[in-house]
């Protein structure tokens, strides 16, 4: 019966292979679904193919015989010289790449084939979509580039899927995080004026859009070098020291990791970190009116989540599970759901590395959940927590929230060292009242409407455009 | 009026047209020509093998139309217009043609290296694929799904973890 589907699948794949890119995705599959034969599932795919190819001859009599301007389209289409279908290709959006993944075989594989010119062209007008002006959206590709390069070659579109992954879970934190502003500012919505936040929202998402992306490399990278290395690391030499809770190694690599962005980017990066983490506090904190029988009554059973949660939230899920998380959407109750699940499953895994510390991590992966196939965890495993690896050991190296980022020597040391002597580094919501009152974002002055902000300065120049963490704040008293 | 003599073109099927050298320059292919052979070699008509007459006669019309469009050629500039598939009125309006000649100009316009005219028709392409679902896409193009569900299944899946 093995061999039955072999055949079958050899005979799908050399019917496409006159398209000599389409090389890779059939034959890739069968031989790595061959090793150890799901007889099961390939038995029933077999059953589906079966009926599938019954059902297709009439359908495809039907298509050819009324729609020869399809075909003749289609035709032509095909017929083009590749490069001109790759220019065609990079004119589209997101949507329409995941809608022509799914159309065929060979379409398929000649997205994989030229993902790397298609994934150009979407980031670019991706982050020009997110950038003021051409200048700042050269940067913006540019920047995000030296984060996560291009991989060269490039023969699939893992990398693209992953950038708009990314970018989608940027998008979403960057709104929690304006809202909770937004919040934070009128206190309540029906404040006459709360609908006239909506262009100074605009100009701090697009303000923090690449704070967002330093973090979120940062907090990757941090979670990388604590599974993987950290495990690794000498104890530190005295007992004395090792209360500290915070590892050398670990603080210098911290040190080592900084440099790489730029200045501008690393204190806004550092404010939108602790947005984020005045966000995370605030959402998971009770109520405070709430007494000991309304607990009991709105089935609030949970414990809420201790500093040490929340640390491990942030650590070790990282924007991908903070832009979950929203303290104007859903009940308390929800959300300290979110964080403890989150913090459960950690813990779970934990454990089962401790137990069965002998099997190898890779050997692992294929025991459980595997009824997704090869690739699907292939494209995910660089967005995801690498649970398989997560250890005690782990766990107790994650730092206290409140000396993680915010309180760290590392990055303070390192913001100073990138501002002159003179200047002063304001708060992070004074940070915020920089940007809102658009000592960056100079294209579209404050209107003045509801006397929110007052029209910009004179002394603005280009320069002084990026470095608006600075005080003293211009036009606000 | 330029001050140079106008060229001959001769079609692939033998027709010959006259046309302004300035609007002829429009192709990188032709200007490049005259620059290399030099004004004599223009007294006669130039072939242009690949592509006939009402093919033609439909890129002369669209380079007559553009032949005051600043020159853009640098890497810069091919970045920013693919930035949005917005297509000017009067191109939008040239682009309504039946779909084999759209496709004639597309590769005319390639062979004959007219940057902005390729431009315009691949736009015009990728507008018949924008904002269609796949079926909608394998409908318009006549293309098979080829798919064992099982695949279908985990690419869905794969659009749908990136998109979420």
């Amino acid at each position: 019966m093995v061999m039955v589907t072999n055949v079958l699948r050899r005979s799908t794949t050399t019917s496409v292979g006159e398209h000599d890119s389409s090389i890779g995705y059939t034959s890739r599959r069968s031989s790595t679904a061959d090793g150890p034969p799901p007889r099961r599932s390939s038995l029933a795919g077999l059953s589906l193919r079966i009926s599938r190819s019954k059902r297709s001859k009439p359908a495809r009599e039907a298509v050819t015989c009324c729609e020869t301007a399809a075909q003749q389209l289609g035709e032509a289409f095909f017929s083009l010289p590749d490069e001109i279908i790759v220019q065609i290709l990079c004119y589209l959006g997101p949507s329409d790449v995941f809608a022509l993944r799914l159309t065929s075989q060979f379409i398929y594989s000649f997205l994989q084939g030229h993902a790397a010119p298609i994934a150009r062209s979407l980031l670019v007008r991706q982050a020009y979509e997110r950038s003021p002006d051409d200048k700042k959206s050269q940067y913006t590709y540019n920047y995000i580039q030296t984060l996560y390069p291009h991989p060269l070659p490039c023969i699939s579109t893992d990398y693209l899927l992953q950038m708009l992954k990314r970018q989608s879970q940027i998008d979403r934190m960057l709104s929690v995080i304006a809202s909770y502003v937004h919040m934070k500012i009128y206190m309540i919505p029906s404040c006459p004026r709360f609908d006239d936040f909506a262009p100074y929202e605009a100009k701090l998402i697009c303000r923090l859009h690449l704070a967002a992306w330093t973090l979120y490399h940062f907090l990757e990278k941090y979670r990388e070098m604590l599974v993987f290395e950290h495990p690794n690391h000498p104890a530190p030499p005295n007992p004395s020291e090792a209360m500290e809770r915070s590892c050398r190694s670990c603080t210098a690599f911290v040190r080592s990791l900084l440099p790489s962005y730029p200045g501008t980017e690393i204190i806004p990066a550092y404010y939108f970190y602790e947005l984020c983490r005045q966000h995370l506090r605030s959402l998971s904190r009770a109520p405070a009116y709430a007494g000991s029988i309304e607990r009991r009554l709105r089935g609030w059973s949970r414990k809420p989540p201790s500093d040490a949660d929340l640390a491990t939230l942030v650590v070790l899920g990282g924007i991908p599970e903070l832009c979950k998380l929203n303290m104007l959407k859903g009940t308390y109750n929800q959300r300290i759901e979110v964080i403890g699940s989150f913090v459960d499953k950690v813990h779970g895994e934990a454990t089962r590395t401790d137990t069965a510390d002998s099997s190898r991590p890779g050997a692992q992966s294929s025991l459980g959940r595997d009824s997704t196939p090869i690739s699907f965890p292939r494209l995910k495993s660089p967005l995801a927590v690498p649970l398989q690896n997560i250890s005690h050991e782990t766990l107790t190296a994650v730092p206290d929230l409140d000396s993680f980022v915010i309180g760290s020597d590392e990055w303070v040391t390192r913001m100073f060292e990138l501002v002159g002597p003179e200047d002063q580094i304001v708060s992070a919501f004074g940070f915020v009242q920089n940007v809102l009152a658009g000592k960056w974002y100079q294209t579209r002055t404050a209107s003045g409407r509801g006397g929110e902000g007052e029209p910009v300065g004179s002394q603005e120049d280009d320069e002084g455009g990026d470095l608006d963490f600075l005080a003293p704040v211009k036009g606000f008293d | 009026m330029s001050s140079s003599k106008p060229l001959t073109l001769s079609s692939s099927d033998g027709e010959e047209i006259l046309v302004d050298r300035e609007v002829a320059e429009r192709s990188i292919l032709i200007k490049n020509m005259v620059g290399d052979l030099g004004e004599e070699a223009m007294e006669e008509p130039i072939p242009i093998p690949n592509v006939n007459a009402a093919v033609l006669k439909k890129v002369i019309e669209w380079c007559i139309h553009h032949k005051h469009d600043p020159p853009s050629a640098n890497e810069d500039d091919s970045d920013s217009r693919k930035k949005s598939t917005d297509i000017e009125e009067w191109d939008q309006k040239f682009m309504q043609v039946d779909q084999e000649m759209l496709f004639e100009i597309i590769l005319a316009a390639n062979y004959l290296d007219i940057k902005a005219l390729l431009d315009v028709g691949c736009k015009t392409v990728a507008n018949m694929i924008k904002g269609k679902s796949p079926e909608e896409i394998r409908k318009t193009f006549n293309i098979q799904n080829d798919f064992t569900p099982e695949e279908e299944d985990q690419i869905r899946r794969e659009n749908e973890w990136a998109e979420e």
